[in-house]
């Protein structure tokens, strides 16, 4: 090793206190750095996994495809898996007590298409073969049977046709029949979740059957969902398949390919991603304030050391190499400690959140994972290198700038002028002579003052700037996630029909003071004889007690939309998730609608 | 045989109303294996010469030639190079890096260099210098007389061109004194070491070949004592 490390790893080791304060200053950088990338790799792992168990793990559904044009899919080279699904038709089911929803509703899938689209079976086994289904749950809590596993259902299955036109998800209509295109009889092998995504006003429940392709007709439509196995091409194949495979339609399962980073909305871009590299870049700017001073004191307090190298022919290029070797040693030792304390710390939170909100994330029953990713070491590598470099940098030039007559005439004591140590009369009447003592030595050494003063400035900014970040970007998602703020309700309480109702609102809208405003929908259902004791003790805690009267005759109100994208609102979210199944029997159903005025003029 | 050449020199420091002329118009030449002691009263610009000479300070105007080398006409990097391998500087505060040790403090201009050092050169340097057994000692753990010895050994390692010494005993007492000026004027005779030598004492400039007097930056007397 040359004489000039040797120099620099004995100065660290006298400085012991200046080296390890360095040294926090870089593990603290690298667990931050570090930390925040694994969190947010976690986060969407966490927030991928639920959306596969929502949504499904597909990536692509090409809708109405000919079962002969579907090996254009299956057989593409950017298909991974495919499945196929094929709407059966509906059944008429006896004995179903809800006037509403006579019929079954049934598709079929293939093997691969039970494992990946969100079919959640709650208890018995998928189907595996053609005359074996399973039920959504529904048919029982709802339909008010009691159907087990391995009974067996003679069905007739055909389409709903109404005057001459097709039905598939309209609600009932009174003049509607079945045609008939095939009897069979079924066993039941298992039940599962009512999809969110079926919609209440669907007249059937829910029944899927094995999909057997050797039954298919060349020219049967099927819908083919694939995974690809390079998901960010998923947009430009799908375009692709759409044209050779003549399907009617695609939908991609874009929540999810959204979390993998996937998009074809550049500017929505990814959000975690984004708010993960602003945190970081704060994080470089706080770190740097930090480390660089410890890198410019350590200098400053060997510029005589430094001058002497260089009287003695140091050139400028071997000093600056010296700061940055010191650099190297401190880092070398902080960022491996750093980055495993950082995942460390992740991993206490992580177990921390999980232990708070057990069983579930998001209520979909996925735990957050700590996900370590090479990229999110070398990221963290990459940034408290820059980190340290950046401090280094200034200090570096600085040390090689120093002449050898500035080390001859460096002595102990700091050179000044009498007039920048003035100060004023006040100081002493205010504080004293020590205050003046104190102040005049600040001024002595301006350039730590200022070090002192910047790094307590960045670190104010540092943290107002990252608390309101925080805030806002909570305050921001709840904007998203929830009701959104409003200045007025408008509502119109009487019998009249809907569309006077919608009317009068229009009306309102076209006032001058209206700037933006909102026409809510509601679903109201109401049911009756519910007592306590059916609901869930969190339900009874947080709900009962406080609206006692509103519940003897109990009405639950839902947002239409919040059916479908598992209820927006607290209130009903709460209530919703642990109210009992039986609820869904309601005995009645009307839709009530109302205005917002989200901003008016003042 | 000329080696070093001071043409025109002058050092302005300041500005405007504030400005100190430290070196004025100075002219003159040393060859090599001289020895020679520049005098002059605190003040009188002595120092700043020896820094112009020893490349660590840029003058306002004038040349510098060391062994025919135009020192101010090189790079930064450049000169910090020339000044490792062709010049010897020896201070009155010793300035040695208290973190090494002695054998590592003599030798530091080679191993800036990157080059080997020659253990029998550097064997006879520490004996010449009375050094034997404290090569591992570092420098806080030595007397003052012994700092200067290893600041000379520094100075010597390298077999500069030139060795220029700021007033070296200014900060010893009289035993050691001699006894530093004795190992300078020994490297001087021994190995014909060009030497040039501020100090206020006339009793130690008596010592050397010639005597160059300064005053208010300017050369006003220059007298070879013996040849």
């Amino acid at each position: 090793m040359n004489v000039l490390s040797q120099l620099t790893l004995r100065n660290l080791r006298l400085n012991r206190r200046r080296t390890i304060v360095t040294i926090i200053g870089i593990i603290l950088a690298g667990a931050m750095i570090c930390g925040v990338a694994t969190l947010v790799a976690s986060f969407q792992d966490v927030m991928i996994r639920t959306t596969a168990k929502t949504d499904g793990s597909h990536h692509a559904t090409f809708e109405q495809v000919r079962y002969e044009n579907s090996k254009y899919i299956t057989e593409h080279a950017n298909t991974e898996t495919s499945m196929l699904t094929r709407d059966v038709g509906f059944a008429r089911l006896e004995g179903l007590s809800n006037p509403d929803k006579p019929y079954l509703v049934i598709s079929a899938y293939d093997g691969p298409a039970f494992s990946h689209l969100p079919v959640n079976l709650i208890s018995g086994r998928y189907p595996s073969e053609a005359d074996e289904i399973i039920l959504a749950e529904d048919v029982n809590l709802n339909g008010g049977l009691d159907i087990a596993i391995d009974d067996t259902l003679t069905l007739d299955v055909g389409q709903r046709m109404d005057d001459g036109v097709l039905l598939s998800e309209e609600p009932l209509s009174e003049t509607e029949a079945l045609t008939s295109e095939l009897t069979r009889t079924y066993t039941v092998t298992g039940f599962f979740e009512r999809p969110w995504y079926m919609s209440y006003s669907v007249p059937g429940y829910m029944a899927i059957t094995y999909l057997d392709k050797s039954e298919l007709a060349p020219d049967t439509f099927v819908d083919v969902s694939i995974t690809a196995k390079k998901p960010r091409h998923i947009y430009d194949t799908g375009r692709e398949l759409v044209a050779t495979s003549q399907a009617a339609s695609i939908s991609y399962n874009s929540d999810l390919l959204r979390w993998m980073g996937i998009t074809n909305n550049r500017e929505l871009g990814d959000i975690f991603e984004t708010i993960g590299l602003i945190v970081i870049i704060l994080v470089v700017i706080g770190s740097v304030s930090v480390i660089y001073n410890a890198f410019a004191i350590s200098v400053s307090e060997r510029k005589k050391q430094f001058g002497m190298l260089s009287s003695v022919g140091a050139t400028g290029r071997q000093i600056r190499l010296m700061v940055f070797f010191e650099a190297l040693v401190l880092g070398l030792i902080g960022i491996p400690v750093g980055i495993l304390s950082g995942i460390g710390g992740i991993w206490v939170t992580i177990e921390v959140i999980n232990k708070l909100m057990p069983g579930s994330f998001m209520r979909s029953g996925t735990e957050l994972q700590l996900v370590v990713l090479p990229s999110s070491i070398i990221v963290s590598i990459v940034f408290i290198a820059l980190t340290i470099f950046l401090s280094a940098f200034i200090p570096a030039r600085r040390a090689a700038r120093i002449s050898p007559i500035d080390a001859i005439r460096l002595t102990t004591d700091i050179q000044f002028k009498g007039r920048q140590l003035r100060t004023s009369r006040l100081t002493r009447r205010l504080f004293g002579i020590e205050g003046e003592l104190a102040l005049k030595n600040l001024k002595r050494q301006r350039k730590r003052y200022r070090a002192t003063v910047f790094s307590l400035f960045i670190s104010i900014v540092l943290y107002v700037s990252f608390s309101s970040f925080m805030t806002y970007g909570f305050s921001s998602s709840d904007l998203y996630y929830t009701e959104r703020g409003y200045d007025i309700s408008v509502r119109k309480y009487d019998d009249s029909t809907h569309e006077e109702k919608l009317n009068l609102y229009t009306k309102v809208a076209e006032m001058d003071a209206v700037e933006q405003y909102a026409i809510v929908r509601y679903q109201d259902l109401i049911t009756s004889e519910i007592d306590e004791s059916m609901f869930s003790s969190y339900v009874r805690e947080q709900f009962i007690e406080s609206h006692n009267e509103e519940l003897r005759s109990l009405y639950m109100r839902y947002d239409e939309k919040a059916f479908t994208h598992s209820c927006k609102y607290s209130w009903c979210r709460s209530a919703a998730m642990r109210l009992p199944r039986t609820l869904m029997s309601c005995s009645s159903m009307s839709q009530t609608i109302w205005m917002r005025i989200i901003r008016a003029a003042s | 045989m000329t080696i070093l050449r001071i043409e025109n020199l002058c050092k302005v420091y300041g500005k405007g109303e504030s400005q100190v002329t430290a070196l004025d118009n100075v002219s003159f030449s040393v060859n090599k294996g001289e020895f020679v002691a520049i005098v002059g009263a605190s003040g009188s610009g002595k120092s700043t010469l020896l820094h112009m000479m020893g490349g660590v300070d840029r003058p306002t105007s004038g040349k510098v030639f060391i062994d025919d080398t135009d020192i101010y006409a090189l790079s930064e990097a450049q000169l910090a190079i020339f000044r490792r391998r062709q010049i010897g500087l020896i201070y009155q505060f010793y300035n040695l890096i208290p973190i090494l040790n002695v054998e590592e403090n003599i030798t530091l201009p080679l191993l800036l260099d990157n080059r080997k050092v020659e253990t029998s050169r550097l064997k006879s340097i520490i004996e010449t210098l009375g050094l034997e057994g404290r090569t591992r000692h570092l420098p806080n753990e030595l007397s003052g007389g012994q700092q200067q010895r290893v600041s000379i050994g520094r100075a010597l390692i390298n077999g500069p061109a030139i060795v220029l010494a700021d007033e070296p005993t200014g900060n010893l007492d009289s035993k050691n004194s001699r006894e530093i000026l004795d190992l300078l004027k020994y490297s001087n005779r021994h190995y014909n070491q060009t030497l040039i030598m501020i100090t206020h004492d006339p009793g130690i400039a008596l010592q050397a070949d010639r005597v160059i007097t300064l005053e208010d930056g300017r050369v006003i007397k220059d007298e070879v004592i013996r040849r």
